[in-house]
Parts: structure tokens; C-alpha cells; sequence
């Protein structure tokens, strides 16, 4: 049975897509966006995240473990990532979700059963599957799998993708997703490369190709103050949103700090330096009347404050 | 935002402020009550010397043709009193020897002593004593259709073809009290008329002069028009209030009784909709200044659903009541809203659109889920179940055809919980509360500490129930409720008044409450005790005896067992399983009339009052911290999200629950969508769910409204079954509502 490595399933999803929706979050990304809220979806291999907020020293780990990683001296916890190798027991017994393996290999049965278990809320909402990640397509044959069992069982779905990866890849897909989520964060290539790590040709070019094939797109851009909310960027896409007549619209995705504490949980370092503060309503809607201006039709509503 | 400043389909005319705002002037400072007096100079002096029953109906009648009248000019309605106990009920001084509550005391102590240990010492509540009775609609519509004159009529005519004698009693007593409601309409007829003999203005004699002629038609007569159908379904309703003033004693299928007696006049344009919703609105004041302040009496109708010929029963004026009750700042009468797949699909938009806009004060109610478990083993006929109605809160019961016991008592089931694992000490007063075969450590396995757990639940509610039966005896006697007895199928037939086995169904009615935490306890009692060994039973008794004081990371590993509300397949089969014997401890037992008890669970006012009598439970929950509301997972069970929680709430076997099984779906207010709630709720009534209600208003402004009381004198909350105004509630209910899990938050 193919199976997959998912980092989370996340129930009662209304953001990422119509309706009421489940969503799949696969591991692995090609980009490395410096706002990524998600890092623990970058690495395409389980990984060990540590929250010492939640210890209690209990000791556990130190008696599951066979390479020694856990040493525990007066009830504080230490951890060394060099002897691991993402075995999981310590996790296992960790009572309090201190320790916690990011990603776990599911295979597509699983994963759909669980998906269906809130089909009676799709059912009355119009909603369905969204496929996120890091990116799916990363996991081609996994994704392409899950999207036809859907298709078999009548379930909407989405797919969110950077859209860095083969045409091949994603034309796999393109038959079975009702919705592509597309994101795309900055329309100047090599702004493109410092901000993500990679040049933006092919996720436009494959953009450009999507829309000719017919697919329903969504664009969705995260918009940070002072990083790609730039008057350029704006410009930029809504030239871009001109190109494409049938896309379902742009969708804002205005940046939050949820992803803070979360490098240090992954034991890559020092809290990440945080790279804009969260815009305010009043900026969120001074973006979306500049959209407007330019003829793009959004799918943001401006807030009621 | 206030909820006057909601959009509203109905707008409220200056003469309605004004009559809300006079209403609400009479009702804060009302005029002393007199039944009593009356009542207790009757019985004991003019008719002291009369049998029984004849003196128990004479002395009624003569306190209620003796009360006060009064008759405000400008109404179209006319009929008022407040409140007013009942000295047959729980009387004292001279009545102790004549009311049921004290009777019912002495009998219960030499009857049923198994009870007396449950009753409640002091901050150790597991069951409440006596009985509450209340909760029932009556069937008033025989009065709309053939006034009370033809009711006094057939009890007149059932009178002369008995032989029986009790039954005769019974018919006699009818008899005197509908003339004396006869009577009592008419001093308002004198008094209007002595206001038209000083009125000048020409309107305003035209209206007396109306109001005259409304009253002397009904309600001796059937009422002919909507007018006239709204006064006597008024008068004869607020007659049996006086009667029997209980809380939840409701109006129940009102739009289903009332439209027959509109539709003529609505197809015509004699009445358009503006009118027929400012004359509900009038009737709404009206049935609120009785009890104005007291907004836990839950006076409630429900509108839509099923007839019993199973067609659709939405009409007109279910949509004109619900804008009426919209429009209202009010809390009584309550407007809840029955749904079915026969409804049209713009009704269900409208009772989802109520849920968001009605001031936290909708409760849906599923037709086809709660019709499926009050008819489960034949206990009634589809046309009966498919009248029902909610008695207050959601005491679920056939419109005018149960006694009035339906909610009689609360019980604490996570407290018999703590008695097992202590072997009987309550953890709140450190005391032995109870005498138990053992404490937890005595308990080889699971199974069996279980089954002694279901036992348990067993001797507490089965001394209750031969206690309810005691009561029921005892009201049968000293409260015969002649008028609600008249109103109620089938006493005519029987002769018999409604608690002495004249109505039809004779179920009692009881609230267990904190089934969720009682079983996220038990699983969690499984799981590190017995399965995981993750402690020893000592371990547990100690830690929870210290109310985790030293035992934080024993309570950490408690936390992270599953909760019922997860989706973890474990947890869900524990909930599963204590509602299922649960309620077949309920259904064991066959009441002194052959009927059962129904177990109604929703959580009220209890939430914090029940978590203050409760110590630390295994679950991980501290001592004191409130219990959860009806069958909605506690807090700690709604952290995967609201699909998840809705999936376990209705995989549970509610198809038993006979009485009304409600959940209790708090939302955020800035997230909240229309067309999302809507398709929550369908998905809740396609999954089985019974009974959805939940708070759709900003915390913040809760906040704000603790803070600066006065800005907010008409905030309404849903509290659990009923809405009150939140500056009204005691402060722990107000932080309980305000710290509950709130959905759809982003």
C-alpha cells in the first residue's frame, strides 16, 4: 500500500478552500520562505520537536531511549539531536506531547478513512479535501493516489501548491482537483530567490500552463509589510491576474507569527528573528482597496472595525 | 452590539417600546400577591368543613375570583397577576399538614429511607431531594375551540354518566374552577367598563369599547378570529398559571394551535403580516411581565416541526413569532424552533439565521431524532411523539398529554464517580459521604470497578424514582390541578386530574448531569490505573485527594489521556457506554402509573454549582472547576476542532435518550458565518443530534458588560436550556459562560 509521510490532518479547515474541509498536510517543501509559519513542513524526513514548555521531567524518554539522546539533570531535560535518529519511542511515551515526531508515514487508506470521517459536513457545505503541505508535490505518487481515492469517493478537493516542481508532476494532478490553491509570493524573480531560495520562472511558467489547461485557480500570496507588500509586487500581480482571465480570483493571506518558537522546537537554532510585524486591519484593507483600484477582483472582504 | 440594535425583520412601533417599557416599570415593583391569604382563608375558614376535593377547588376558586383585577386602557389584551405560590405545594404554617412537599417528606422518611443518605448534608451534592413539578404544556386549544362554556359542558355531562365516585370529585372540582375563571374575565369586563364610563377621547373608548366586547365572547365562547383566539388562549393560559405557577410550564405548539383561527383573516388581508407580528409582540409582553426579572422560568413555545399526520407544520406565524420574539429584548416566552426534512429548506436558513441574530436565545430542536427516541419500544405512537413539545428548557414531553413531573430532579453522576474512588469520601468536605463497598484500590480490574460504578447509578436513581412516586401520590392528593387536569387528555375520559394517573403519559422526568466528565474520568481511571499503569490507584487517590497539589506530572499524563470529544476510538465508547446503561437504569424502572422516567440531560444553571461539589477527577480536572453542558464534550475534549466534537456527540446512542438530549455549541462571534452554521447544524441533525443551542455573541462585549453592569441591562445569554440576562446571572455562572470553549475561532 503507497503511503505517504503527513505532518498533520487537520479537521474543521474553512480557510483553505469552499465549505467545511479536511486537511492534509504532506512533509517536504523545495522553498524555504523566510515568513514560513510551517518550518516543521520543510524537511521532507521526520523530525524530532521538543516543546520544554511542556516537560516535566518525568524521565521517560531517558528510559526509551537507546542512543542516549535525553539526559535529565535535576529534572530538566537535555536533549542532543546529533545520536537521534528520528526512532519516535522517546515520543511514544511522552504523556504530555513534550516530544513529538513531526510526520508520520500514513498510507492512503488511512489517511481517506480518516478524511471521511467528517463527510457529513462536507456533504452540507459544499466542502471536501484540500492537500497542503510543505508541498505535495513532493510526494507525486502519494498525492496523485490520495486525489484519486477521493475522486472515487465524490469528495471535493484542493490541492495548495508552490507550484516549484516539473510541469510533468503537476499535470499528473490536474484531472483530479477540483481547486487549485496556487501560491505565489513575489513576482520579481530575484527578489523571488532571496526571499524563498528559488527563482520564480518555473512557478510561473507552470502557472501560465495550469491556467491554459483549464484548471480552477485560486492565487494565493502571502502578504507581508515591508518583505512583498510592495507597491512593485502589487503592480506585478495585478498584471499577472490580467494574463489570466480564468482565475477564480487572488486571495491575500495577510502575515501572522503562529511559525515563532517553532525553528527552536526543530532544534534549529535561536527563536528566528522575526521578519515583520502582523498587519493591522487598517493595512490589510488599504491593500485590498489598491487591488481593487487595479481592477483585480479579490477575494478578501475588508474588515468591519 | 445590544440586542436591540440587531437587524430584525420586525420593527418595534413606538407603541410597543412603550408597552415594553410600562410592562417592564409594573413588573420590577408588582402589587403584593394575595392568593395566599385568600387561598389560606378559605380553606381554613369558609370551607373547612367541605370534603376534601370540594374544598381544595372551592378555596382555589375563591382566591382566584378575589385577586385583584387589572386592566391597563391602551391593551388589547387584558389579564395580569404576578408570580404567586402555591400553598398546596410546599406550604407552611397551617398548610404543612395539607401540602405535598411536607407530606411527601414524612412519607419518603418512612417509606424509602435508601434515599435519605443521598440528600445533600452541604457542599456534597449528589441528588436532589423531593421533586419539582412543572414542565408540561396543556391544551388550551380545547378552549379556543369550544370555550370554557363547552368544557364545563362535557365535565358537566361526564359528571352525570359516572358512578365513580373519585371520578365525580374530580369533575366537580373542574367545574368550579372553570366558573370561576368564568367569573374572574368577567371583573375584567366590569372594570374596562368602568373605565369607558370616565374615558372622553373617542380612541380611547373605541378600544374599551372593543376590549369589552373581545372579553364578553371569550374565553366563555370559541373564539371566532385571531383576535379573539390570542385573548382566550391568553386568559385560560394565564388562569392555569395561576393555578399551577411553575417554571417551565409553557404555551408549547402555539403557532400549530393558533393558525387555524388566522388563516382565514391572513388570506383575506383583514391581517397582514405588520399587523399579526405587532399583536404576537403584545401577547409576548404580556406573558413576560408575569415573571419578568425571573428569566430561569422558562415560558417556552415551539414553532415548526411535524403535525402528527407527519406533513410539515411550519406556518405562517412560525416565521411572525420568531420576529416577534426577535424584535423583543425579552426572555420570556422563549420562541425555540423544531426542524425536519418535511420543513421547507428556507426555515432551517431562518432558524440557523435566528441562532446568529436572536440575541443568544435559538435552540434547534431535530424532529426526526427526538421523535425516533421518544417512540423507541413502542412507548408512544408516532401522532402523539410528533406533538412534542419543551417543557421550559427542553423537557421533552407530547403537548398536553404528560403529568407534571417531567423535570423532577438533578443528579451529579460524576460525584457517584468520586464516592467509588474514595469509597465514599467526599473530596470537597474531606467526610464520609457515603457508605461504598470498597475504594478504587479494591477493584481488581476495570469491568469491575465499572460495573460497580453502573450499580451505584442504579441505587441512587431507583430510591429516587420510589421517591418520585411517593410525590407523585402526595400531588395527586393535596394538588389536584383541577384546571391543568381539564386541559390535559385524557383526565376527561378518566376522571382522574393529571398526576393521578388521568393523563395519558405519566413519565417522570430527570436531569443526570456531567455525563462527559463522569466519563472521561472513568477512561481516564482505565487507562493509567489499569491498562497503562501509568499510577497505582493510591497514587490516583492521593493526588486527587490533593487536588494535584504536588502531583503536577501525574496530572499532565491524566490531561493527555483522551477526552470524550477527540475522536480517539477509546474514550468515545466510554461515553457511549455509560449513556447506554445510564439509560437503561432510567428505563428499569416502571412508575406508579406504568409509565417510565426519561433522562433529560441538558446542564441549566448547574454547570459551576455541580463543579463546586465535585473534588479533582482522574480526567485531570481540578476541584471545583465546572462540569460541561449536556452532551457537548467538556472544555478539555473540543481540542480537535468543532467537526470532531459534533462526530463524537452524536455517535452516542441518543436515540434512548427520551427526554431531549442537548448540546451546547458556543461559537466566535467574529468568525461566525451564516452559510457555515448552517451547514454545522444540518450536518448535526443529518448525524442524529438532538437539540443544538449556543452562544454566538463577542466575549469581549461580555467583558465589558462585567465591568459596566448598567450599559448592558439587556445582554442575553444562553445559559443551558434557557437565556437570561448576563448582568442578572451570579458570578460564577457569568465567568463559566464567559471562559466556555469557543468555536470557529481562526
Amino acid at each position: 500500500m503507497l503511503s505517504g509521510t503527513v505532518f498533520d490532518i487537520q479537521k474543521f479547515s474553512i480557510h483553505d478552500g469552499p465549505g467545511i474541509r479536511t486537511t492534509v498536510f504532506l512533509k517536504g517543501c523545495p522553498l524555504e520562505c523566510q515568513w514560513c509559519h510551517n518550518p516543521e513542513s520543510q524537511a521532507r524526513d521526520p523530525e524530532l520537536s521538543f516543546n520544554a514548555g511542556l516537560c516535566i521531567g518525568c524521565g521517560s524518554c531517558v528510559n526509551q531511549c537507546s542512543r542516549d539522546g535525553h539526559l535529565l539533570s535535576d529534572r530538566e531535560h537535555r536533549l542532543d539531536r546529533t545520536s537521534c535518529v528520528v526512532c519516535g519511542s522517546c515520543a511514544k511515551g511522552c504523556y504530555t506531547g513534550a516530544l513529538e515526531v513531526i510526520g508520520r508515514e500514513m498510507t492512503v487508506d488511512q489517511v481517506i478513512a480518516d478524511v471521511l470521517r467528517d463527510r457529513p459536513f462536507y456533504e452540507t457545505s459544499g466542502g471536501g479535501m484540500t492537500i497542503s503541505g510543505g508541498e505535495p508535490l513532493m510526494q507525486i505518487d502519494f498525492t496523485e493516489a490520495l486525489l484519486q481515492r477521493a475522486a472515487e469517493e465524490k469528495l471535493h478537493t484542493c490541492v495548495e501548491t508552490c507550484g516549484h516542481a516539473s510541469w510533468q508532476r503537476l499535470e499528473r494532478i490536474v484531472p483530479l482537483t477540483n481547486l487549485f490553491l496556487y501560491d505565489f509570493k513575489e513576482a520579481d524573480p530575484e527578489r523571488h530567490r532571496q526571499l524563498t531560495g528559488v527563482s520564480n520562472d518555473q512557478i510561473l511558467a507552470n502557472l501560465h500552463r495550469l491556467h491554459a489547461a483549464g484548471a480552477a485557480i485560486l492565487l494565493r500570496v502571502p502578504f507581508v509589510p515591508g518583505v512583498n507588500a510592495t507597491d512593485d509586487n502589487i503592480a506585478a500581480l495585478a498584471e499577472l491576474s490580467h494574463q489570466l482571465p480564468l482565475l477564480q480570483g487572488i486571495e491575500l493571506m495577510p502575515y501572522h507569527r503562529l511559525g515563532e518558537g517553532k525553528h527552536e522546537r526543530l532544534g534549529r537554532g535561536a527563536p528566528r528573528q522575526m521578519i515583520a510585524e502582523a498587519p493591522t486591519p487598517a493595512m490589510i484593507d488599504d491593500w485590498i482597496a489598491r487591488f481593487a483600484g487595479l481592477g483585480v477582483k479579490l477575494v478578501n472582504e475588508p474588515s468591519t472595525s | 452590539m445590544h440586542l436591540a440594535e440587531h437587524p430584525t425583520r420586525f420593527a418595534l412601533t413606538s407603541e410597543l417600546r412603550d408597552m415594553l417599557e410600562q410592562s417592564a416599570r409594573r413588573a420590577a415593583s408588582p402589587p403584593p400577591q394575595q392568593r395566599q391569604d385568600l387561598q389560606t382563608h378559605a380553606f381554613f375558614e369558609l370551607y373547612a368543613e367541605l370534603p376534601l376535593r370540594e374544598r381544595q377547588a372551592r378555596s382555589l376558586a375563591y382566591a382566584m375570583v378575589n385577586e385583584p383585577v387589572i386592566v391597563f386602557p391602551d391593551d388589547r389584551l387584558h389579564g395580569v397577576f404576578y408570580g404567586g405560590g402555591d400553598p398546596q405545594l410546599g406550604g407552611t404554617g397551617p398548610w404543612e399538614a395539607y401540602c405535598s412537599v411536607a407530606d411527601g417528606r414524612r412519607r419518603e422518611a418512612a417509606e424509602n429511607p435508601e434515599m435519605l443518605p443521598f440528600h445533600d448534608p452541604g457542599g456534597s451534592f449528589i441528588i436532589s431531594t423531593g421533586a419539582f413539578p412543572g414542565h408540561i404544556a396543556w391544551n388550551y386549544h380545547d378552549v379556543l375551540e369550544i370555550g370554557v362554556d363547552g368544557l364545563i359542558e362535557r365535565h358537566r355531562q361526564a359528571l352525570a354518566d359516572t358512578r365513580d365516585m373519585v371520578a365525580a370529585e374530580y369533575y366537580r372540582g373542574v367545574i368550579i374552577l372553570l366558573e370561576a375563571v368564568l367569573t374572574w374575565n368577567d371583573r375584567h369586563v366590569a372594570a374596562l367598563r368602568e373605565l369607558l364610563s370616565s374615558a372622553r377621547d373617542p380612541q380611547a373608548r373605541q378600544r374599551l369599547t372593543e376590549s369589552i366586547d373581545l372579553l364578553e365572547r371569550v374565553p366563555a365562547q370559541p373564539a371566532r378570529t385571531f383576535l379573539e383566539a390570542l385573548q382566550s388562549f391568553y386568559f385560560i393560559w394565564l388562569a392555569v398559571m395561576y393555578e399551577v405557577p411553575y417554571g417551565g410550564n409553557s404555551p408549547g405548539r402555539l403557532d400549530y394551535f393558533l393558525w387555524p383561527y388566522l388563516q382565514r383573516e391572513y388570506a383575506d388581508g383583514s391581517l397582514d403580516r405588520e399587523q399579526v407580528t405587532h399583536l404576537l409582540c403584545e401577547l409576548f409582553i404580556k406573558i413576560d411581565e408575569r415573571v419578568h426579572a425571573s428569566d430561569g422560568h422558562v415560558n417556552t413555545i415551539v414553532v415548526g416541526g411535524v403535525a402528527p399526520d407527519g406533513s410539515d407544520a411550519v406556518n405562517p406565524l412560525s416565521w411572525m413569532m420568531l420576529d416577534a420574539f426577535e424584535a423583543l429584548p425579552l426572555t420570556h416566552p422563549a420562541v425555540y424552533t423544531r426542524v425536519s426534512s418535511r420543513n421547507p429548506p428556507e426555515y432551517l436558513a431562518r432558524c440557523v439565521d435566528y441562532l446568529v441574530n436572536g440575541g443568544n436565545r435559538a435552540q434547534i430542536l431535530a424532529d426526526e431524532a427526538i421523535i425516533t427516541a421518544m417512540m423507541q419500544d413502542h412507548a408512544m405512537p408516532f401522532e402523539d411523539a410528533a406533538m412534542y413539545m419543551c417543557g421550559g428548557c427542553m423537557e421533552i414531553a407530547p403537548h398536553g398529554l404528560n403529568s407534571d413531573l417531567l423535570f423532577a430532579f438533578l443528579y451529579n453522576v460524576p460525584k457517584t464517580v468520586e464516592l467509588l474512588v474514595t469509597g465514599g469520601t467526599c473530596l470537597i468536605t474531606g467526610k464520609p459521604r457515603l457508605e461504598m463497598p470498597g475504594s478504587l484500590r479494591d477493584y481488581p480490574d476495570f469491568p469491575a470497578f465499572y460495573a460497580a460504578c453502573v450499580d451505584e447509578i442504579r441505587r441512587v436513581l431507583h430510591a429516587k424514582f420510589r421517591t418520585l412516586d411517593i410525590y407523585s401520590e402526595t400531588m395527586a392528593h393535596w394538588r389536584p390541578a383541577f384546571l391543568q387536569s381539564s386541559m390535559t387528555g385524557d383526565c376527561l375520559l378518566r376522571g382522574r386530574s393529571q398526576q393521578d394517573g388521568g393523563a395519558r403519559y405519566a413519565d417522570y422526568g430527570g436531569t443526570p448531569l456531567g455525563l462527559q466528565n463522569a466519563a472521561d474520568a472513568l477512561y481516564a481511571i482505565k487507562r493509567a490505573v489499569f491498562d497503562d499503569h501509568i499510577c497505582t490507584a493510591d497514587q490516583l487517590m492521593a493526588a486527587l485527594t490533593a487536588n494535584f497539589v504536588g502531583h503536577d506530572a501525574l496530572r499532565r499524563r491524566l490531561l493527555a489521556i483522551p477526552k470524550f470529544g477527540e475522536g480517539d476510538p477509546g474514550a468515545e465508547a466510554m461515553m457511549a457506554q455509560l449513556l447506554a446503561d445510564l439509560c437503561h437504569v432510567f428505563d428499569s424502572y416502571t412508575n406508579r402509573h406504568g409509565g417510565r422516567v426519561k433522562p433529560i440531560i441538558f446542564t441549566f444553571v448547574w454547570a459551576p454549582e455541580m463543579g463546586r461539589n465535585l473534588g479533582a477527577s482522574a480526567d485531570g480536572r481540578l476541584a471545583g472547576e465546572p462540569i460541561g453542558h449536556g452532551l457537548t464534550p467538556q472544555r478539555l475534549g473540543s481540542r480537535r476542532g468543532l467537526t470532531t466534537a459534533i462526530d463524537a456527540s452524536t455517535q452516542i446512542p441518543l436515540h434512548l435518550v427520551r427526554g431531549g438530549a442537548s448540546t451546547m455549541w458556543d461559537m466566535d462571534a467574529a468568525s461566525l458565518r451564516t452559510d457555515l452554521l448552517q451547514a454545522i447544524v444540518q450536518a448535526f441533525i443529518n448525524r442524529g443530534g438532538q437539540i443544538f443551542q449556543g452562544n454566538t455573541s463577542d466575549v469581549a462585549e461580555l467583558e465589558r458588560a462585567l465591568l459596566s453592569p448598567a450599559d448592558y441591562p439587556n445582554l442575553i445569554v444562553r445559559v443551558g436550556g434557557f437565556s437570561a440576562r448576563f448582568i442578572n446571572l451570579n458570578p460564577q455562572l457569568q465567568q463559566e459562560i464567559v471562559q466556555r470553549h469557543r468555536h470557529l475561532t481562526r
